[in-house]
């Protein structure tokens, strides 16, 4: 990534006077926007890296008090630190446990991946599910859910259809337990313990088949 | 006056401005104290070290300390930095 230089900032702006044999450190904190610190899907996943790699360099202006011969002054430092991967959500299976017209009881399974070498904790999601490109139902999940580093975890979620309002083909075609065409999107609220950064928010949105049994 | 007198007396004049000339060509004239030269390696040191990661505020970012050091005699003014 190439990213604009900013002026230092700290608890001594510049200009300062540095006294003959003396020397000055100078904290700074370059500020990241938050695509820099999670790797989003749809985004550059920059391979199986599991480190963001950073080259900086640092200019200061100098000259001599008396006000002549401004120098400029280099150094470069490499960087590193650890890449956030969204975890991704896959629906497994969707088990019908009440077929009815009016009201369908489905469970379905939600699979969770976690790419990271690290635990990602999921404090909350919310979801919309379309089957056969239709609406079928939305909800919001709040038990804290951890998933351990490079695992997947399950996750079933109990929802209640009403096909009243939709072709009698996709139920028929559910109760015959063939598979659906699902698409499965939300947010969801990440928590992980990186010290700088506590959670965010990913956006999901899957489609995929899912088989119903 | 003695015939030889004059010719001894040239003798020694010629001898003292000999070694005059001598002393004058081989003899150095006080060198005045050099300028001070400033080489490269001498001007201010840059350091630049990243700590981390970390947060200020709102703002998370890239965390670390840039030392500048004056190994010069005189004051220096630090204008400006960039990273």
């Amino acid at each position: 990534m190439d990213l604009p230089s900013k002026e230092i900032f700290d608890g001594a702006p510049f200009p300062f006077t540095l006294a003959p044999h003396t020397e000055r450190t100078i904290d700074f904190l370059y500020p990241l926007e938050e695509r820099f610190l999670v790797d989003r899907r749809d985004g550059d996943a920059g391979g199986q890296e599991e480190f963001h790699r950073l080259e900086m360099t640092a200019q200061l202006s100098v000259m001599a008090d008396n006000g002549s011969a401004v120098q400029i002054l280099g150094a470069r430092e490499e960087a590193s630190y650890p890449r956030i991967r969204e975890p991704v959500f896959t629906i497994t299976a969707i088990r019908i446990l009440q077929a009815e017209l009016i009201n369908t009881r489905f469970l379905v399974t939600l699979r969770i991946d976690n790419p990271n070498p690290f635990p990602v904790d999921l404090s909350s999601f919310r979801y919309e599910l379309y089957g056969d490109r239709r609406f079928w139902a939305d909800g919001l999940v709040k038990d804290a859910l951890r998933v351990e580093g490079r695992t997947s975890t399950e996750r079933q979620i109990a929802l209640v259809m009403n096909f009243i309002d939709m072709k009698r083909e996709l139920l028929d075609r559910i109760i015959a337990l063939k598979s659906v065409d699902y698409r499965f999107k939300g947010q969801a609220q990440i928590s992980v313990d990186m010290g700088y950064i506590k959670e965010f928010i990913s956006s999901f949105d899957q489609s995929g088949e899912a088989a119903v049994n | 006056m003695k015939p030889w007198k004059p010719a001894l007396a040239q003798g020694v004049g010629l001898f003292f401005c000999i070694s005059l000339f001598y002393s004058c060509a081989t003899s150095k004239p006080p060198t005045p104290p050099a300028p001070v030269t400033v080489s490269s390696r001498e001007t201010p040191l840059l350091r630049l070290h990243y700590v981390g990661l970390g947060r200020l505020d709102r703002a998370v970012g890239v965390q670390g300390t840039v030392t500048v050091e004056n190994p010069l005699p005189e004051a220096l003014r630090v204008q400006k930095g960039e990273i």
